[in-house]
């Protein structure tokens, strides 16, 4: 039951964006996108479902695993039979499978299969060694979740002061957790881990896919290949915290959003479901919220200049159009749920005024942050420096907008942290000490994305060797033999 | 038509050490990253403890088996540690709280106040966990 209950609606998500990606050519990296992107959106929405029937109805038990079961199914079969007779439509398509497989494209194959089997058996390990997860996970999430599961009529006596916690924690991982133990009617350790585990090769098959979609196979696989090599982010999963799930709802909706800019299309689907997986960033981590904002703002700065005002509207139109549902689940979950006093207490603390003009405090983050980056991120930030530098960008004919947006996106992101740092911690140092590492893995993901955005794939880069440039027009289709990766690559981009 | 472009000789060299430049980015690429993914697999390997290993919160709940069956189902219940009154620099000050969140999530939905001011009290000390009944106050 607990796979059924992961399962069911993961495949009525991925039959669903199947048929919203319609005009799409079908290849491994845009199936696996949309698998990796309905992983985490079914997580989201059938946390939002359980929540919302444990306000509504009462705590959720059997009758709530058979209706949502029937829902699912009853959405499971006409997504199936629209999507068929859409295939069957289209018989004449090309085959979905043009991976050409060349010598580099086997060796990075191969390189990605050995690290991922390795990234999976130290997930199983280390999930062996602490089934219960490790500190937030007990404290925070899975205590949550056992209240939620067991709190009966009472459940909300755990958002009361005498709860050992913090009580305004968004919902997306416990309620998510409890409603698989509602499955199983159990609560067995198997469940948190599931999700941690889902949750972060989400997030690895995330960030490869949309890259060898958005910019080349190879491309997307060496970014696969680092972010599994990534300890600090495999061994937060494999703890159950809830920063790997932000991590993932950050990328895709960045992803998102470049999908969106690169398909030339006007329509309202990537926004959409953008402000959904951004909604559903701010019901996993309060940290989402400021990333909703920070997206919002980064597509007002960086789009609107270049499509203009009415084009700019439509799409945070429909962006937030996707996050309102949750949106409201959440301001119903902050007003309604949550103790007033702890929020009001944390968000607006009396000593922020004398903690701004500190400049103390200004010296101690900084140092906090270059501490962070120079000792646990330094071998990974240089190892990116290098490739960066052998490879450099892409040719100016080939360079493409939209990593601005992306790192205008992390900037706003690291300028919230450093406020928040300074006007809400009481204890700075410690403070600086217990979090800072956990802000920067909910960012590296996306922080990934944007680098590879923009450094030169290994394809480009081969194509510079030549000392004269050739004007693209000019460009044959016979040129194409000197990439690496054959000419079938270029049938599967979208 | 092709159009030519005189590059200046830095970037010719440029262009042409691409050759080397990009096995050397790949070979690296690939050395880096199946080294660290091979690291944490050793490391977490070799800190294997073997076949019968329970983990601590584990085995910290197992010790509240014993007052699992006389605590009510809601509720609250307080709470003494190993040291009642420990001084606020204490080190021991992390792993008492750490001890009472634990309780906590071993006994949920119950809920767990630091004090005795509740007809249940948990008093959990390294000799094991007990449970007294007060009156309430």
């Amino acid at each position: 039951m607990l796979i059924v209950s992961v399962i069911v609606p993961v495949c009525a998500v991925f039959l669903g964006f199947r048929i919203l990606w319609r005009n799409q050519s079908s290849n491994w990296s845009l199936l696996l996108l949309q698998a990796c992107l309905a992983s985490g959106w079914a997580l989201g929405a059938s946390s939002c479902a359980y929540f919302v029937w444990l306000v509504l109805i009462g705590p959720p038990d059997f009758i709530f695993v058979v209706i949502e079961l029937a829902c699912l199914i009853g959405l499971l079969v006409p997504l199936f039979l629209v999507l068929h007779s859409r295939h069957q439509r289209k018989g004449t398509e090309v085959p979905a499978w043009h991976w050409t497989a060349t010598v580099f494209s086997c060796i990075l194959w191969a390189a990605l299969a050995l690290s991922l089997t390795l990234a999976v058996k130290t997930f199983l390990w280390l999930y062996l060694l602490a089934p219960h997860g490790s500190w937030d996970a007990t404290a925070l999430w899975n205590n949550r979740a056992r209240h939620l599961f067991r709190g009966g009529d009472r459940w909300r006596d755990s958002f009361s002061d005498n709860y050992i916690g913090n009580s305004d924690y968004p919902l997306l991982v416990p309620a998510a957790v409890a409603r698989c133990w509602t499955y199983v009617n159990g609560r067995p350790t198997t469940a948190p881990g599931l999700i941690a585990g889902l949750f972060a090769f989400a997030t690895i098959g995330t960030l490869a896919s949309s890259l060898a979609v958005l910019r080349s196979p190879s491309h997307g696989l060496i970014a696969g290949l680092v972010l599994l090599a990534s300890q600090p982010f495999l061994l937060l999963a494999t703890w159950q915290y809830a920063d790997v799930p932000l991590s993932f709802f950050f990328l895709a909706t960045t992803a998102l959003f470049r999908l969106h800019d690169q398909s030339g299309v006007q329509g309202s689907r990537y926004p959409a479901v953008a402000g959904s997986t951004a909604g559903y960033a701010a019901w996993t981590k309060n940290e989402g919220l400021l990333f909703a904002l920070a997206v919002l703002l980064a597509r007002l700065v960086t789009v609107s200049p270049t499509r203009g005002w009415r084009a700019s509207g439509r799409e945070l139109g429909s962006y937030l159009l996707g996050l309102l549902p949750i949106g409201l689940l959440l301001l119903y979950f902050k007003t309604q749920v949550a103790p007033s006093t702890y929020r009001i207490s944390v968000l607006f603390p009396p000593e922020s005024p004398a903690r701004v003009t500190d400049l103390s405090r200004y010296a101690t983050i900084a140092k906090g942050f270059a501490n962070e980056l120079t000792t646990t991120w330094a071998h990974m930030g240089a190892l990116l420096v290098l490739y960066f530098g052998l490879l450099g960008m892409p040719p100016r004919h080939k360079r493409k907008p939209g990593a601005a947006c992306v790192f205008l996106i992390l900037a706003l992101m690291f300028s919230g942290y450093f406020i928040i740092y300074l006007t809400t911690s009481p204890d700075l140092t410690w403070h600086l000490q217990t979090s800072l590492d956990r802000l920067l893995i909910q960012l590296w993901p996306h922080a990934l994305f944007g680098f590879f955005l923009l450094a030169a794939t290994p394809e480009e880069a081969w194509e510079k060797r030549r000392p004269i440039s050739v004007s693209p027009d000019s460009e044959r289709p016979g040129e194409s033999s000197t990439r690496p990766s054959g000419p079938g690559e270029a049938k599967q981009r979208t | 038509m092709t159009v030519r472009r005189a590059l200046s000789p830095l970037a010719v060299l440029f262009a042409r050490t691409m050759i080397l430049r990009l096995p050397l980015a790949l070979v690296m690429v690939l050395w880096a990253t199946l080294t660290w993914s091979t690291r944490l697999f050793r490391e977490v390997r070799t800190g294997w403890p073997g076949p019968g290993y329970i983990d601590g919160i584990s085995l910290f709940e197992r010790r509240l088996d014993s007052i699992r069956p006389k605590l009510p189902a809601h509720g609250v219940v307080g709470y003494v540690p190993t040291v009642p009154n420990i001084d606020p620099n204490d080190p021991r000050r992390i792993e008492l709280a750490q001890r009472l969140t634990l309780t906590q999530y071993s006994l949920a939905p119950l809920l767990v106040e630091p004090g005795q001011d509740h007809a249940l009290v948990v008093v959990n000390s390294d000799r094991g966990v007990q449970l007294i009944q007060r009156e309430e106050r």
